[in-house]
């Protein structure tokens, strides 16, 4: 049935666009845009299932979804800086706060590959990156995480 | 290992859990209508207030809820005669667009002809389902609630229990689309405008001479397993003090109330456009008529009452709310057990204050030691000696007494 599979597709594909778009954007506009990207995935659904590459696509979609509630001053880096409400960690609150101030394309490889696990490829894949960009955003992300950490 | 490693994935989980949390906001925790993802992408369309940040581009349903693809057609009937006339009366409504059948029950989630149609006759009844663009959201899911209740006259816990409160079958059609008068139970005569609240349906109606003007669903406060108003302790926060002066640090203290929405005949006092951030979190346009107790908009009105004892209704409604009711509108609220707004007594109609928890461990308040037990607390009389400035500023922080059951009259 079309809303069972959906339903997996959702519960899997549709997690990992949606922290994908976190990364970029932050909470409240990621997690729109990824519904966004995934109610377009229910309309064009014969098409999306058999896709290649279905989450890099949804990401796409859920990037020119997100680009109008994103302010230009902030679209260089997308993500909130105020953090406090994420969690009761300072130190987690911290950085989120210096994950802010990463470049957006950055942050995601950190989080997908450092935080979710992913492999360069998968997060390449999903972000439209090559594997050896993944590898440097991610190693001059965490450069830039350690130094911004260590100077706090 | 790097210590930064464990931080990240800490940092992923508060991410991918407050993205969750942010679904969740928004979503109608009613549910039961659809599959679960469906109204996971129909909450793309609700007012998500985000941080501040107003989401409105797409209202009442919006693209997303056109996502469950039904394409359904309206057929023109030829005999308006044999239909039900649910109320006697002259219609309030234009009776010149044509009598139509459903193919199939609507419900949220579809888009179509026939749900213009809906929505037109909801929205000519004055039901508020949002924008008459064809597509069943969440709006129009609380429009047809509020009509099932106010023309059932049943309880809420009759709309809570069914297992298709949302859907729109064709008996339902017919009978919406007869005549119907919705009269006033306390008419104020021309050039008035008033509220009528009925606790029992959770439904509000403002009456602009003496028709309605806005019929809305509302959500008031919790009640207990025995009907009872629901106690609660929190810890919150006062922005402003007793007098409505502006703080400059924010106040904490841990405080329990009971989540009474009394009964009785009120007035509006004062209203609040935009977001007020109350001790018990944000209120949208908040119309206050008794104390603290205020209708006001919140993105989770339910179809059981779940409020600290305010009145809640959605984002949209609580755009045309405030413009409706003029201070000193008189507000009539019918209450759970039944007695009518004028058998309150002045004690009866007095929501619950709030008083420092009893049990807390941070109290800095010389009180909390001489109060008596929560657990023998009644619900009515746990609120005595308000003063008298209470009546023009929301007892956030008037003094409160809270004496022992065994001593209060």
């Amino acid at each position: 049935m079309r809303s069972d599979s959906f339903d997996a597709f959702a519960a899997d594909t549709g997690v990992q666009v949606r922290r994908a778009l976190v990364a970029y954007y932050g909470v409240e506009v990621g997690a729109e845009a990824a519904a966004d990207a995934m109610e377009v995935a229910w309309r064009r659904w014969d098409e999306v299932a058999t896709m290649h590459n279905p989450a890099g696509f949804l990401f796409r979609v859920g990037q020119s979804r997100a680009r109008p509630h994103v302010r230009w001053h902030r679209r260089r880096s997308g993500f909130p800086a105020d953090a406090g409400w994420m969690s009761d960690d300072a130190a987690v609150v911290d950085l989120l706060a210096a994950m802010a101030r990463l470049v957006p394309a950055q942050r995601a490889c950190v989080l997908l590959v450092k935080s979710y696990g992913y492999s360069y490829r998968d997060a390449g894949e999903l972000l439209g990156l090559a594997e050896t960009a993944v590898t440097n955003h991610v190693h001059r992300g965490l450069t830039r995480l350690r130094t911004m950490m260590e100077v706090r | 290992m790097d210590p930064l490693d464990d931080l990240l994935i800490d940092a992923g989980h508060a991410l991918d859990r407050r993205a969750a949390e942010h679904r969740r906001r928004a979503m109608p925790s009613a549910g039961g209508d659809g599959p679960r993802w469906l109204a996971l992408t129909a909450a793309a369309s609700v007012v998500a207030v985000a941080g501040g940040v107003y989401w409105t581009t797409q209202r009442d349903g919006g693209p997303a809820a056109t996502i469950a693809a039904t394409s359904m057609s309206s057929v023109p009937l030829a005999a308006p005669t044999t239909l039900p006339t649910p109320a006697d009366g002259t219609d309030t409504a234009p009776t010149t667009s044509p009598v139509s059948s459903l193919a199939q029950p609507l419900t949220i989630g579809m888009y179509g002809d026939d749900v213009k149609l809906l929505q037109q006759r909801l929205t000519d009844l004055r039901f508020a389902p949002g924008p008459v663009d064809g597509v069943f959201g969440e709006n129009t899911q609380q429009a047809v609630w509020a009509y099932k209740k106010l023309t059932s006259e049943e309880s809420y816990l009759a709309l809570a229990g069914s297992n298709n409160a949302t859907q729109v079958d064709d008996a339902l059609w017919q009978q919406m689309q007869a005549p119907m008068t919705i009269e006033p139970r306390r008419p104020q005569g021309a050039g008035s405008v008033h509220v009528e609240i009925y606790l029992p349906q959770q439904v509000l109606v403002v009456f602009t001479d003496d028709q309605p003007s806005l019929i809305a669903h509302v959500s008031s406060g919790e009640l207990d397993d025995t009907g009872e108003p629901q106690q609660w302790c929190e810890v919150v926060s006062y922005d402003t003090g007793p007098n409505g002066e502006p703080l400059d640090e924010l106040k904490v203290s841990d405080e329990c109330a009971y989540a009474k929405t009394p009964g009785g005949v009120f007035e509006v006092r004062r209203h609040i456009i935009g977001n007020r951030q109350g001790p018990l979190g944000g209120m949208y346009n908040p119309v206050y008529f008794n104390y603290g107790i205020a209708v006001h908009g919140a993105q989770n009105v339910p179809k059981v009452p779940v409020s600290h004892g305010c009145i809640r209704i959605n984002m949209d409604i609580a755009e045309t709310f405030p413009t409706l009711v003029p201070d000193g509108s008189r507000v009539f609220v019918w209450g759970h057990d039944g007695r009518e707004p004028e058998e309150y007594s002045e004690d009866d109609s007095l929501p619950s204050f709030n008083y420092p928890n009893p049990n807390s461990t941070s109290t800095t308040s010389s009180t909390s030691t001489t109060v008596a037990p929560t657990t023998t607390v009644a619900p009515a009389q746990t609120t005595v000696n308000v003063s008298t400035t209470a009546a023009t500023t929301p007892p956030i922080t008037t003094t409160v007494t809270t004496t022992p059951v065994s001593t209060t009259p």
